[in-house]
C-alpha cells in the first residue's frame, strides 16, 4: 500500500508557487538590478554650468571696453594666477542666502595655446587645497573658455600678437 | 502510486503569473534611473556653453575688428581672422574634441573679412558670420549678420 | 474518484491540505509584494526630475530675453495687468546674445520690487511662465547682487525643505542703466552783457536716438531708450559761474521737445504733472512739476536736480530722430561792473564720458524647485 499523499495536494502546489515568486524576487531585485543614485551627474551639472558662469563673467568687462580688456584677459597676460584664484573662488561661493553653500570646491587652471600646429600649455592658477585634495577628491569637471588677449602668455617663446588661448579649469569637490 | 491529481495546479500557476509580472516590472523600474541620468547627462554631453562661448566671442569681436585693424597697423582683421580662426580649430580640436570653425563674409579671393561687409543698409553694412561647430555628438551651424555702424552706407 | 468526494462529512470542512497550500502561497505572495514598493521608493525619479525643472528654469530666467522681446515683455505698466496673458516667458537677459547678463528693467518686473507700479505677478504666474510642467511645483527663486545687502524673492516663494529638492545656482551681470551726470564746466556757460540784469535761458541735454540706438554696439553695454530709463542729473551748477553777482536764480520748468526731419524742433504737449509714465522731475529731492503750477523753485548752489525718463522714451521708435530736454532758469543778477554768466548750451546723451555708461553688477541666482 502506498502513503496517502492525497491531503498534501495543495500544499505540495503552494510551496511551489511560493518558491518561484521568491526565487523571483530576489533574483531581480536583489542581485539583478544595480541602478546608479538618480543624482550622481546632478551635481556635476551643477558644478559644470557654476564653472562656465564663472569664467564668462570674469571675461566680461563691467563696462564697454573690448573683450581684450575683460579682467579674465588681463590676468592671463598678467600672468597674474593668485587673482584669478580669489576672484575665481569668490565667484564659485557665490550664494542668494536661500540655501547652505558646502564650499569644498578646488580647481586647476591651465591656459592653452596655439604655437603653429602645437597647443603649448602652462599651469595657470590653482586653489589653495589643490595638492592635498587630490589623493581623496571625487571626479574633476572640465570647463573651458577662450580668452583673447593682445600679446603673447606669460611663457616666452610663444607667438606674440593677438590671439586667443583657451583657459580650461578642472572643478572637483575635495 | 496513484495517477496524481492536477486540481491544485492553478496555484502554481498563480506563482509563474506573479513571477512573470515580477519580471516585466523590473524591466520597467530598471529604464527609471537610466532616464534620470540621461536628463543631466545630456545636459552636460550638449556643448551649449562652448557653443556660446565661441558666439559670444565672435560678436563682440566683430564690432571691436575695425577699431582693432585702427591701433595695430600691421595687423588688418584678415590676418587677425586667421589668427583666431586658426586658434579655435586647433585648441577645440585638442582639448574639446570638437571641430570649431568659423568665417566672417563669404571667402572671395582667398580673403575672408570684406570691409565693405556682405549686406548693407542706409545704416549699417553687415558682416555675415557663419559659425561650425561639431564634437561628433552635436553639430551646430549658424549665419549671423553683424552690423557695423556705416551711415554712408 | 475525487478525493474530496471520498470523505462521507464534508459538510463545513475546508480541506486541512488546502488551507495550508494556499495559505503559504499567500504568505509568500504577500512577502513578494511588500519588496516591490521599496525598490521603487529607491529609484523615484522625482528628485532627478525636480533638477531638470531647477535647469530649464534657470536657463529661461538666465539666458532668454522672454517672450514677447520686442517690445519687450517688462514694458508692461500697471494698465497692462489684464494682457498679462500675453507674456509667455519671463526671461530676464537682456538679448539672445547675451546669456546671463540681466536687464535692471525686467529683474525689477520680476521680483515686484515696484509695488507701486501696480504690475505684479504672482505665483501662477511663475508656474505658468517661468517654471513649466503639468505638476504644481513649490520654487524658491532669489537673486543677489554683490552691491546689495538684501537678496530679491519671488513672490510666492516658499522655505526650501531640507532635502529632496531640484537646485542650480547662476552667476548673473545686471546691466544698471546709464545716468548723464552734467558736469557744469566753462563749456555751458553764457556771458551776459553788465548792463543786462536779468535773464531767462535754457540749458538742454540732447538724445539722440540714432547714436544711442547703434547696433554695433554689443546689447550688453548698449543704452537702449526703447527699454531702459535714461537719468539726468544737474548738479553743481554754480561750479562756473561766477557767483558773487547772481542775486537769485531760479528753476522754472522743464520741456521736451523733438527734433523733425528739416532741423527744427517741436515741443512735446501733455506731459506737465510732474510724475507720470515718461519722466519724474525732482529738485533736491522734491516732486516739481514742469509746467510751472508750483512756482519757480531757487536753485542754491548745491541743488539737484533730478530727470528720469522711462522706457520708451517719447518716439524712441523712429531711430533717426532724437529728443532735447530743456530745462528753463531764470536769472537775476547784481547790477555790478562786471560781466553775468549764466548756464547754457547743450549735453549730448552719448557713449562718451558725457554720461556714466551702462554698468554690468555683479550678482547670483539661485533658483530651488520641489
Amino acid at each position: 500500500m502506498v502513503m496517502n499523499d492525497e491531503g498534501q495536494l495543495y500544499t505540495i502546489e503552494g510551496i511551489t508557487a511560493g518558491v518561484i515568486m521568491l526565487v523571483t524576487a530576489f533574483t531581480i531585485f536583489n542581485s539583478g538590478l544595480v541602478y546608479t543614485p538618480g543624482d550622481a551627474h546632478i551635481s556635476d551639472m551643477q558644478i559644470q554650468q557654476l564653472g562656465y558662469d564663472a569664467l564668462q563673467m570674469m571675461d566680461t568687462p563691467a563696462d564697454s571696453s573690448p573683450l581684450y580688456e575683460s579682467p579674465l584677459a588681463k590676468m592671463i597676460q598678467g600672468n597674474h594666477g593668485d587673482q584669478f584664484k580669489i576672484e575665481f573662488n569668490d565667484y564659485l561661493k557665490k550664494h542668494t542666502g536661500t540655501t547652505e553653500i558646502v564650499d569644498s570646491l578646488e580647481f586647476n587652471a591651465t591656459v592653452f595655446n596655439r604655437d603653429g600646429d602645437t597647443p603649448h600649455s602652462y599651469q595657470f592658477s590653482n586653489s589653495t587645497m589643490y595638492e592635498t585634495s587630490q589623493l581623496t577628491r571625487e571626479p574633476a569637471i572640465s570647463v573651458t573658455r577662450y580668452v583673447w588677449i593682445t600679446g603673447r602668455p606669460f611663457a616666452s617663446g610663444y607667438d606674440t600678437g593677438n590671439q586667443l588661448v583657451l583657459l580650461e579649469v578642472l572643478i572637483w569637490r575635495r | 502510486m496513484e495517477t496524481l491529481n492536477d486540481e491544485g495546479q492553478w496555484i502554481v500557476m498563480m506563482g509563474f503569473l506573479v513571477a512573470i509580472g515580477m519580471f516585466m516590472l523590473a524591466i520597467v523600474v530598471s529604464q527609471a534611473p537610466l532616464v534620470g541620468q540621461t536628463t543631466a547627462e545630456s545636459v552636460m554631453e550638449f556643448p551649449k556653453n562652448e557653443i556660446q562661448d565661441l558666439r559670444g566671442k565672435l560678436v563682440s569681436m566683430g564690432s571691436t575688428l575695425p577699431e582693432i585693424s585702427l591701433e595695430t597697423p600691421d595687423s588688418d582683421q584678415e590676418t587677425l581672422q586667421n589668427r583666431f580662426r586658426e586658434d579655435m580649430a586647433l585648441l577645440s580640436m585638442s582639448r574639446n574634441n570638437a571641430i570649431a570653425n568659423y568665417s566672417v563674409d563669404p571667402l572671395y579671393n582667398g580673403k575672408y573679412w570684406y570691409d565693405s561687409g556682405t549686406y548693407g543698409d542706409v545704416f549699417y553694412k553687415y558682416h555675415q558670420i557663419d559659425i561650425h561647430y561639431n564634437n561628433g555628438v552635436t553639430e551646430y551651424s549658424e549665419s549671423l549678420l553683424l552690423p557695423q555702424w556705416d551711415p554712408e552706407g | 474518484m475525487d478525493a474530496i468526494r471520498r470523505i462521507k462529512d464534508e459538510d463545513a470542512i475546508l480541506s486541512i491540505d488546502f488551507l495550508a497550500g494556499f495559505t503559504i502561497f499567500i504568505l509568500s505572495l504577500i512577502m513578494v509584494i511588500s519588496l516591490v514598493p521599496g525598490v521603487l521608493a529607491g529609484i523615484q525619479s522625482d528628485n532627478i526630475d525636480y533638477d531638470a525643472v531647477a535647469y530649464r528654469t534657470s536657463v529661461i530666467l538666465v539666458e532668454d530675453p522672454g517672450a514677447p522681446d520686442n517690445p519687450s515683455w517688462d514694458l508692461m505698466g500697471p494698465y497692462d495687468m489684464e494682457h498679462k496673458a500675453d507674456i509667455q516667458r519671463l526671461g530676464l537677459a537682456v538679448s539672445k546674445d547675451t546669456p546671463n547678463i540681466l536687464s535692471r528693467e525686467k529683474v525689477d518686473k520680476f521680483f515686484n520690487n515696484n509695488l507701486d507700479s501696480g504690475f505684479t505677478f504672482d505665483a501662477d504666474d511663475y508656474r505658468d511662465k517661468v517654471i513649466f510642467g503639468e505638476l504644481t511645483y513649490l520654487y524658491n527663486i532669489s537673486l543677489r547682487l554683490d552691491a546689495e545687502s538684501e537678496s530679491y524673492y519671488a513672490e510666492g516663494g516658499d522655505v526650501v525643505p531640507t532635502f529632496q529638492y531640484g537646485y542650480m545656482r547662476r552667476l548673473v551681470k545686471v546691466k544698471e542703466p546709464s545716468v548723464a551726470e552734467v558736469k557744469f564746466t566753462s563749456d555751458y556757460i553764457g556771458d551776459l552783457n553788465r548792463t543786462v540784469t536779468n535773464i531767462s535761458s535754457d540749458f538742454s541735454v540732447k538724445i539722440p536716438y540714432d547714436v544711442l540706438m547703434d547696433r554695433s554696439v554689443n546689447p550688453a553695454y548698449r543704452i537702449d531708450p526703447q527699454s531702459e530709463p535714461l537719468k539726468i542729473n544737474l548738479s553743481n551748477m554754480y561750479s562756473n559761474l561766477s557767483e558773487m553777482d547772481i542775486q537769485s536764480m531760479k528753476f522754472t520748468g522743464m520741456k521736451i521737445y523733438k527734433s523733425l526731419d528739416d532741423g527744427s524742433m517741436i515741443d512735446i504737449p501733455g506731459l506737465y504733472p510732474f510724475e507720470n509714465d515718461t519722466y519724474s522731475l525732482t529738485v533736491d529731492g522734491q516732486p516739481y512739476s514742469a509746467d510751472g503750477s508750483i512756482p519757480p523753485k531757487s536753485v542754491v548752489p548745491n541743488s539737484t536736480i533730478e530727470m528720469v525718463l522711462y522706457p520708451p522714451l517719447p518716439f524712441s521708435n523712429e531711430i533717426t530722430s532724437s529728443l532735447n530736454v530743456n530745462f528753463s532758469f531764470s536769472y537775476e543778477f547784481e547790477n555790478s561792473n562786471v560781466t553775468h554768466q549764466y548756464l547754457s548750451g547743450m549735453h549730448q546723451y552719448d557713449y562718451t564720458a558725457n554720461v556714466k555708461q551702462p554698468n554690468l553688477a555683479d550678482g547670483v541666482m539661485e533658483v530651488v524647485i520641489w
